[in-house]
């Protein structure tokens, strides 16, 4: 049922992309966001869009894997993409349907904004496609760290991370389960009145608390007995390594966002 | 009812790289109201093909018939309905599955989406309750407030109030202890007796599948690797060892009676009190030997 | 020696109920392996949590190798040496590998990357989940998962071994691997062991037997003692054996020919 969902999957391997430290990569991917927020030409996009997908190349990851872990934002794509199109009344009118008349430049808009919204996805999927999600939890303890002294609790965060991606696919396995036993029930998500289906979600949710609840706290009692206590000083078994690579990558994105911002308008 | 399965093969997340061929080429009949048991290790296919008896699963090719309703990869939402009014499932831990705020509300959920009126369950439910071993007192408490064992029977009660012409059972008795285990075999038991519902049950206890079955089904890889009465299943106990599934007990002890004196009990589940009326028939065959 | 000691430990969850552990006055001897029998809500688990701090005794106390668990300086020590796996085996992993996982008792531990590299190597080979390190949990069986949640605990070195039916929610071969695994660190590497389980066979294996109920401990005796004393089995709220039960019936029954009875007796051996 959920077989198809890729929620943060890593797929290991041994490409530039993959030997990159996660701190690099964090910090390339946040300075690539920035310039795509700033950048608003085609010619911007252009090269932002031919650098992502060098990176994709670079990365050995197959097409099939980026495609299903955009799949399911391309309906929100789609979505704004249409709001745009429909609702901007900029430009050249083109044909108008049922009251609606699509303008060149609300087109134009829509693409761009669409365009944006999957450059984002593209790049944050080839993030945790090429990071083991222990070293990007890792990576973000250690750059929040400073801001700790501002009460910020970075290794707390970092650990509720690393555990919600270690406890997502068992989530997923236990919707599965909990979907069929309410449909053996004669519970029905897919048809029926909304109060139906509402009752039907009920079924669902209810019971994935009570087992969530649960669950925590056998967790809490497994950690505790391991001797887990969140303020003392842990060491860990991976080591972040900054090499040649890290400075390269975030040195290359941040003068490509410079460039694009004061020379791509 | 009498479920018969033809030809059914089912492939699990095709078009993917983890592609597996879940059930291969399946058939099997299941008489009316027959206790059939499925045993084999995890992953062997058991949970696969009994969730096609109710159509939470679709066959990749081939068919089975539960009653008059025919499972097919084709199979129409309509025509699902339809099947699961007849088919109860209890799950492994059922109780996982409880989410109303009383006893009564969760076991009336099952029945009320079937269509039936809540004035005509009502009634049923104390006897109900008391079936599986509770009573009417625990009707307006909550089901988050009940003891392990307390919920899963309130569970199972929710998928019998259904009253279901097939049940299936996917491990009912994993994670309780012996005596528990022993309450919950009793149980389905005397539901069968009582009302001929046709049974289906998956269990890694040979015990229970002893006690209940008439008919056992062992899956390996997808297929139906062997299958018989009890008595015909116990009597391949290297095979059954090379899968991990271990004879009970009494055969284990019976077994090696037989090996040392030469005698043939009538079958390998009796009780103590049956297998000594039996040996006492008989001279011990030691003597042969020599 | 004595690894831990309870002295005079009551327990309660809630100062109205009946006390969930009562007149607990008995120890865990270096070396042995104990298994805690007795029905639901017996008290077994809270007695388990007791031994590691996990829970502090209402009143009286609870020393493992002399130090109390009362005693905040030696709790972190205590749980080292008390290693513990607990039922659900989906429930006890923090990590999204098993190596990562194997790790996290030594990162709490401060143990240094080079020593934990090694140590992991070594537990994994002890538990046979060599091939498993780089896996994630949810792709395990429950065998895999529970010998990888015992490759957790004993990487840290304990002294004792506590199992809270750790075999209860797995499948035969699930349980038979991990209770042949308990059986070669006990027999080879002298492990204490205290496990928490319904199972008779479970139970045999063990040098002591301890029966609770209502949260008190109310027998404790050798495995073999009870193996040769089977009306015990019915004291012990446990089921009798088939092998005994058939042979009682053998023996009490009138004109069985001797010989019958010897066949049963070598039967049950």
């Amino acid at each position: 049922m959920f077989e198809h969902v890729i929620v943060g999957q890593y797929l290991p391997g041994h490409s530039f992309l993959h030997r990159m430290d996660a701190r690099a990569k964090l910090v390339t991917v946040f300075l690539f966001i920035c310039t795509v927020f700033m950048v608003d030409t085609w010619f911007g996009y252009g090269v932002l869009w031919s650098t992502a997908v060098a990176a994709f190349i670079i990365s050995g990851v197959s097409l099939r894997y980026m495609r299903k872990g955009m799949l399911p934002v391309l309906l929100l794509v789609l979505f704004t993409f249409l709001l745009h199109a429909l609702f901007t009344s900029e430009g050249e009118a083109w044909i108008s349907v049922w009251g609606f008349t699509l303008h060149g430049g609300g087109v134009e808009e829509g693409l761009f904004i669409a365009l944006r919204l999957l450059l984002l996805v593209f790049i944050t999927s080839l993030l945790t496609l090429t990071t083991n999600p222990m070293d990007l939890t890792d990576a973000l303890e250690q750059l929040f760290r400073p801001f700790q002294r501002f009460g910020l609790p970075a290794h707390d965060i970092a650990m509720m991370m690393s555990i919600a991606i270690r406890f997502i696919p068992t989530l997923l396995q236990e919707t599965e389960k909990i979907v069929k036993a309410q449909m053996s029930r004669g519970a029905s998500f897919h048809q029926g009145s909304l109060k139906k289906r509402a009752q039907a979600f009920t079924a669902l949710l209810v019971p994935l608390f009570m087992r969530a609840f649960k669950r925590a706290e056998d967790l809490a009692l497994a950690m505790e007995a391991r001797g887990y206590n969140s303020g003392t000083s842990r060491t860990k078994l991976r080591k972040l390594v900054w090499g040649w690579r890290d400075t390269m990558a975030c040195m290359f994105t941040a003068v490509l966002g410079v460039f694009l911002i004061l020379f791509g308008k | 009812m009498r479920v018969l399965v033809q030809q059914l093969n089912h492939i699990y997340m095709p078009k993917t790289p983890f592609e597996t061929l879940a059930l291969r080429d399946i058939s099997l009949e299941v008489p009316d109201g027959s206790v059939t048991a499925v045993i084999g290790r995890t992953g062997s296919g058991k949970s696969t093909l009994v969730q096609h008896l109710n159509g939470l699963l679709k066959p990749t090719s081939g068919q089975a018939f539960v009653g008059g309703h025919r499972i097919h990869s084709k199979m129409k939402r309509k025509e699902i309905s339809a099947l699961r009014k007849h088919v109860g499932m209890v799950f492994q831990y059922p109780e996982h599955q409880l989410f109303e705020q009383t006893v009564e509300k969760d076991i009336m959920f099952g029945p009320l989406n079937l269509g039936y009126a809540s004035t005509d369950i009502q009634p049923m439910l104390p006897g109900l309750l008391e079936k599986v071993g509770l009573d009417a007192s625990f009707l307006p408490r909550s089901p988050f407030e009940l003891s392990g064992g307390q919920m899963r029977r309130t569970a199972i009660a929710g998928v019998l109030a259904m009253e279901p012409s097939l049940l299936i059972l996917d491990e009912p008795t994993a994670g309780l202890d012996p005596e528990g285990r022993q309450d919950m075999i009793h149980l389905f038991q005397d539901w069968q007796q009582k009302r001929g519902t046709t049974i289906i049950m998956i269990t890694h206890q040979m015990e229970e599948a002893a006690a209940l079955a008439d008919h056992v089904i062992v899956m390996e890889n997808g297929t139906i690797y062997m299958e018989g009465s009890p008595e015909e299943i116990y009597k391949r106990e290297a095979e059954l060892k090379e899968l991990d599934l271990d004879l009970p007990e009494q055969a284990k002890v019976l077994k090696q009676i037989e090996a040392q004196t030469g005698i043939t009990f009538s079958s390998l589940s009796l009780t103590p009190a049956e297998a000594v009326e039996e040996m006492s028939r008989y001279q011990p065959g030691r003597e042969k030997d020599v | 020696m004595t690894v831990i000691q309870f002295k005079q430990v009551y327990y309660y969850y809630n100062e109205k109920d009946e006390p969930a552990a009562a007149d607990l006055d008995v120890e865990v001897k270096d070396g042995e392996w104990t298994a805690v029998i007795g029905p639901n809500g017996s008290g077994k688990s809270t007695l388990a949590r007791l031994c590691n701090g996990l829970l502090l005794p209402s009143s009286g106390g609870v020393y493992v190798h002399g130090a109390s668990t009362k005693d905040d300086a030696a709790l972190s020590g205590i749980r080292r040496r008390v290693g513990m796996v607990f039922q659900n085996p989906d429930h006890q992993f923090t990590a999204p590998t098993v190596r990562d996982d194997i790790a996290f008792g030594m990162e709490n531990a401060g143990v240094e990357r080079a020593e934990m590299k090694q140590r992991i190597q070594k537990v994994a080979e002890q538990t046979g989940t060599s091939h498993l390190l780089d896996i994630e949990p949810h792709r395990l069986s429950g065998g895999q998962k529970q010998r990888a949640a015992i490759a957790g605990v004993l990487v840290l070195q304990p002294d004792i071994m506590i199992l809270d039916e750790a075999t209860s929610m797995l499948d035969p071969a699930g349980r038979k691997a991990v209770m042949e695994m308990v059986r070669h660190l006990h027999k080879e590497e002298g492990m204490t062991v205290l496990s928490i389980t319904h199972s008779l066979h479970e139970a045999m294996e063990a040098d002591r037997v301890w029966y609770m109920e209502k949260g008190r401990l109310l027998y404790d005796r050798s495995a073999s003692y009870i193996l040769q004393h089977p009306e015990w089995f019915e004291k012990l709220n446990m089921p009798l054996p088939y092998s005994y039960a058939l042979l009682k019936q053998a023996q009490e029954a009138q004109h069985l020919d001797p010989l019958w009875i010897q066949a049963v007796r070598e039967a049950g051996q």
